[in-house]
């Protein structure tokens, strides 16, 4: 089945403000800028459409309804489509996270590095922190900061190469394009600790939602398991305090009758 | 010197509800040497008295003593020690033991015993056998032996201990009268030559002439004497 | 006695035809026990020498990095490999990996589990001989994961091999988590191809321990997962799992540190201290005014912090080691506070719990715990405050206990590494089982056998003593004690049993060799796991077998005890006057 838990909290995390940056680039006000936004003030609920390709199985997609509270780090996540995942979901409240399984009514609880049904997204992917506490601007041998102009898709971008300063990260290594004129993320890579490029993220279709750019479409390429690539796509996001009882197993339970 | 005394010997067996009177009340003495026979009619109690004496029966009153020592108030252990020291068997049947062989016979109560040394134990019974003369089948089994040989290995196996006592009950009724006479010349040389006491019971009175005493019982009572 | 004995042979020899069907009897129910039972003691190795071996040692020791289930390694402590090795029974101790991945060949990718296979000197022939037959190869051999011509040798399954499009000499790549938790991919070559006996074997991808540990970014003063093979499991597994855990009795941890602001430099001891509600209250009464100890916070003596020159809310840059990437491990901490060092700990720094322990996580080959001591001094100060070297999870006791622990181990963040010790009978319960069950076929085998003897011994010799009653007459009036009598028929009862037991014995050994020349089809097998290339496994043990002779005796003089006093009861008059 389809995990749609890692591409939708990169989606939320990578939200982002517009804010421009002078002609002349500065890595670490990029990632201030980028920093800046991770939180939303207010709650969300949108619709997440999620369609998976595997090489070689064609398409699956997977649709779920996204609810999320950061005031509290806690997020509700119910699949809808297909039939088969229908009632399965997500819930998240301070520091645990479980997965409910319909079949047999019950919720697991998610261990910090449990992959998620196989996927590679990991319970522990769900402890967020802030960008410029994993990562700051890589240096060259002079001590310059990694970054350059480029374009993704024809578009001017700033490419900026980043470095885990803390150990307990996924990616040791990251690329980011940002477009220049708004410094929103258009692109990223990540790299292994051995410099292999393991996945490429496109951010799309940004759009204004309480204040912050929100990309309506991302799509992560595997670059390991060559062919297969995940899109998200968000629909119907609105702003605005949820009802309490959203984020309980309750409410998850009922939603899978 | 009496090897046994008996005084007022009663012995009864229950048989049903009614009780059989087989001794009522024998007083006799037995000395060192005899060579006696018991004789009475078939029910007479001969069985009974031989047993009581040989202390494989217990008497129901009455006292009874062999080698001076009260066997009415000895245990089965006891008794069963008396009779492997002091008391010789010879038995109408024979009563061999069938899976051994003629030697193995008479040498098994000097095993049972203990006392001697293995080789010690097979020339006494050589011997013996020798005296009983059937030397040449000691290795044969008694299913082999005629019954005059059985019952030559029988007194072999009742002397193979120098008892003081051996007690022969009808040891001649299974045996033609020829066979019969020879077993109790037997009998009587190993009285004279060894001076053991003989007691045996018959109902034959051909057969008293080699008894030197002979008591007579009727109906569990001595007659006469 | 000697003359008892040889009496009591020579008559069963008389009734040779009842002595035959008996004595056949209770040699054919002897054969069936002895059997039955190298049966079972040849499944019991298979399943404890092999199969649990593999599975999950019979004892274990299971180790993690704060709460990281899958980071399964303790920094540094690499010596218990070698203290736990020199434990009385234990036998062998291996390292284990085995880690979730992703294969993936050149149209499609599958999962798979990584385990590192020790290649190096320590494994013996048999040893060796013993992984092929539990995956026995198709193409290639175990030996091939020491080839250094080409990148990652790598064994897989014919399955995966096949769905994956792989063949021998092929490459190809696989994604899975390192020991530092960061996502990995490696290039791989297939060197060989197993045949898995059963299902659950589909999944091992297996390379050479050193190249898994390269992979994982472990290094050899690391301490992986420990399974133990041990000398009579059954019996040694707890002991031994309980001696390992008290060697892991939990102590304080320290770490040697270079403190920097600009160009002044201090080297000093760092040690942990907790950062929950109670801890910051306390904190803050030691350090007076200051910032919340909270955060990457460090607290520094007086002294150091003039020699650095910097004041409460400066930022320090605290260098902890090398990374093996040749990366300076450092990381910028805010002075919360001057603390009084107590005696003995004046070069103590300390230093936020969470980023102490990450930070000795992080740092390689070299020992974590150089002054100690000053930690300790500290601890009459800051006692349940300091952070321990590591957590030592409670001895489950249950399969549901260290399933519940697997539970706390990952929910909980741990501040510290993690470490359990744990027997086959807590993680194999399932084999510990199956083994049980086969011990009731020993037990079937027995009852039956005692049945047989029983009713056989006691109507032979009952229909006997009827037979022999004059000749126990005899034998009384000749001078043999009652007891001698019992005694005498307990010899026959015992003799029979013993010589039957014998030849039983003769028979089941026979039989052993001809079961065992058989050969099974592994494939599709669901039983193919208890056999040995094919081949059915009796061990028949020297000592339970006698055992079995002797139980096989005992239940026949046990039988004949009844009929044997009946014998010695009877009066001798009586028996005497007995006419069959
Ligand atoms: N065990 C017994 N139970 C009951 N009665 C018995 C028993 N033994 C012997 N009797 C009876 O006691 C009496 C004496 O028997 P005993 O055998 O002593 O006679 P006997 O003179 O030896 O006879 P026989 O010449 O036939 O051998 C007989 O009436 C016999 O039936
Ligand atoms: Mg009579």
């Amino acid at each position: 089945m389809i995990h749609p838990t890692k591409s939708l909290h990169a989606s939320a995390v990578l939200v982002l403000a517009t804010c421009a940056l002078g002609a002349d680039p500065d890595g670490a006000k990029i990632l201030k800028a980028l920093e800046a936004n991770e939180t939303l003030s207010a709650d969300i609920h949108s619709k997440v459409a999620i369609t998976e390709n595997r090489a070689g199985q064609g398409a699956k997609s997977l649709k779920c309804e996204y609810f999320r509270r950061d005031s509290d780090k806690s997020f509700v996540i119910a699949i809808t489509a297909p039939e088969s995942d229908r009632g399965n979901g997500y819930l998240r409240q301070g520091e645990h996270f479980w997965m409910y399984r319909r079949n047999t009514r019950t919720f697991q609880h998610v261990n910090r590095d449990e992959s998620i049904g196989g996927s590679d997204a990991k319970g522990q992917d769900f402890e967020s922190r802030p960008l410029s506490q994993m990562y700051a601007p890589a240096k060259d041998a002079q001590g310059k900061e990694l970054v350059r102009a480029d374009t993704v898709g024809g578009v001017p971008c700033w490419k900026l190469e980043v470095r885990a300063i803390v150990s307990d990260v996924d990616y040791p290594k990251k690329s980011m394009w940002v477009r220049q004129s708004d410094l929103l993320l258009a692109k990223d890579q990540s790299f292994s600790s051995q410099g292999t490029l393991m996945r490429t993220g496109y951010y799309t279709k940004y759009q204004l939602v309480a204040q912050r750019q929100v990309p309506m479409r991302q799509v992560h390429v595997d670059e390991v398991e060559k062919g297969n690539r995940t899109l998200v796509d968000l629909s119907e996001i609105k702003v605005g305090k949820l009802d309490p009882t959203i984020f309980s197993k309750a409410w998850l339970e009922s939603q899978s009758k | 010197m009496n090897i046994v005394e008996i005084r007022d010997l009663v012995k009864n067996y229950p048989l049903g509800n009614t009780t059989v009177h087989a001794l009522r009340g024998v007083s006799m003495d037995i000395a060192q040497g005899a060579l006696m026979s018991v004789v009475g009619p078939s029910g007479s109690g001969k069985t009974t008295l031989l047993n009581i004496v040989g202390c494989v029966d217990s008497a129901t009153s009455g006292s009874v003593k062999v080698g001076g020592s009260e066997t009415t108030s000895l245990s089965d252990r006891e008794l069963t020690f008396l009779r492997l020291r002091k008391i010789g068997f010879i038995f109408q049947t024979f009563n061999l033991v069938p899976v051994l062989t003629a030697l193995e016979n008479v040498e098994f109560p000097l095993l049972l015993q203990g006392t001697l040394p293995k080789a010690k134990v097979r020339e006494k019974a050589r011997q013996l056998l020798e005296a009983v003369g059937i030397l040449g089948h000691e290795q044969h089994k008694p299913a082999e032996l005629s019954g005059g040989q059985r019952q030559r290995v029988a007194i072999a196996r009742a002397l193979v201990t120098d008892p003081d006592l051996v007690l022969a009950d009808e040891p001649t009724a299974n045996l033609d009268s020829e066979t019969g006479d020879s077993i109790l010349r037997l009998m009587q040389t190993m009285n004279q030559e060894r001076g053991t006491t003989f007691v045996f019971s018959t109902h034959d009175p051909q057969v008293l002439r080699y008894a030197k005493d002979v008591v007579r019982i009727h109906d569990g009572q001595l007659a006469g004497g | 006695m000697k003359t008892l004995l040889y009496f009591a042979f020579r008559n069963l020899m008389r009734q040779k035809r009842r002595a035959l069907l008996l004595g056949s009897a209770m040699a054919l129910g002897t054969c069936f026990l002895v059997l039955a039972s190298s049966f079972v003691a040849g499944i019991s190795q298979t399943l404890f020498d092999r199969v649990m071996t593999y599975v999950a040692g019979h004892t274990s020791v299971i180790v993690c990095d704060r709460g990281f289930m899958y980071r399964t390694a303790m920094r540094g402590e690499a010596g218990f490999k070698e203290r736990i090795a020199k434990l009385p029974h234990v036998k062998k101790v291996d390292e284990t990996i085995g880690i979730m991945s992703r294969i993936v060949g050149p149209t499609k990718g599958d999962n798979g589990i990584l385990i590192g296979t020790d290649m190096d000197a320590q494994m013996s022939q048999a040893e060796l001989r013993d992984l092929e037959d539990n995956f026995p190869m198709v193409s290639g051999a175990f030996k091939d994961l020491t080839r250094t011509d080409v990148p990652n040798p790598a064994i897989l399954s014919k399955g995966k091999a096949q769905y994956l499009g792989l063949k021998s000499g092929d490459g190809f790549s696989a994604r899975f988590q390192d020991s530092r938790g960061r996502m990995q991919v490696g290039k791989f070559t297939l060197v060989g191809i197993f045949q898995p006996s059963n299902a659950f074997m589909e999944a091992p991808f297996f390379v050479s321990m050193r190249h898994a540990k390269q992979l994982l970014d472990m290094d050899s003063t690391d301490l992986p997962y420990l399974y133990l093979t041990l000398e009579n499991p059954t019996v040694n597994a707890k002991i031994v799992a309980d001696t390992i855990f008290k060697m892991f009795e939990p102590g304080l941890a320290a770490l040697p540190v270079r403190l920097e602001n600009g160009k002044s430099v201090v080297t000093a001891v760092a040690a942990g201290v907790k950062a929950d509600s109670a801890a910051r209250s306390r904190m803050a009464s030691y350090l007076g005014a200051g910032i919340p100890w909270k955060g990457d916070v460090v607290a520094l003596p007086e002294r150091m912090a003039l020699e650095l020159g910097v004041k409460v809310g400066d930022t320090v840059r605290v260098v902890s080691g090398i990374s093996r990437g040749g990366d300076t491990i450092s990381d910028r901490a805010v002075l919360a506070g001057i603390w009084q060092p107590p005696a003995g700990a004046e070069g103590l720094v300390l230093w936020e719990e969470d980023a102490f322990q990450s930070s000795r996580s992080f740092r390689r080959s070299q020992s974590l715990d150089s002054g100690l001591a000053q930690a300790k001094a500290a601890s009459s100060l800051l006692d349940t405050l300091l952070s321990p070297n590591w957590v030592r999870m409670n001895r489950a006791l249950t399969t549901d206990d260290v399933r519940d622990q697997m539970r706390q181990i990952g929910a909980r963040s741990w501040k510290a590494p993690v470490v359990a010790v744990r027997t086959m009978y807590e993680t194999g319960e399932q084999i510990i089982k199956l083994a049980d069950a086969l011990n009731l076929i020993t037990l079937v085998a027995v009852l039956i056998l005692f049945l047989v003897v029983l009713t056989g011994v006691v109507n032979a010799l009952r229909m006997t003593v009827r037979e022999r009653t004059r000749e126990i007459g005899t034998l009384r009036s000749l001078g043999m004690q009652a007891s001698q009598v019992r005694t005498l028929f307990l010899m026959e009862a015992g003799l029979l049993s013993f010589l039957s037991a014998l030849a039983g014995t003769a028979l089941a050994l026979a039989a052993m060799f001809g079961l065992s020349q058989l050969t099974f089809p592994i494939e599709g097998n669901p039983l193919s796991m208890l056999l040995v290339r094919g081949h059915l496994v009796f061990v028949p043990e020297v000592l339970a077998t006698l055992g079995q002779i002797l139980l096989v005796i005992a239940m026949a003089v046990v039988a004949a005890w009844n009929p044997a006093s009946q014998a010695a009861k009877l009066s001798p008059a009586n028996a005497l006057r007995h006419h069959e």
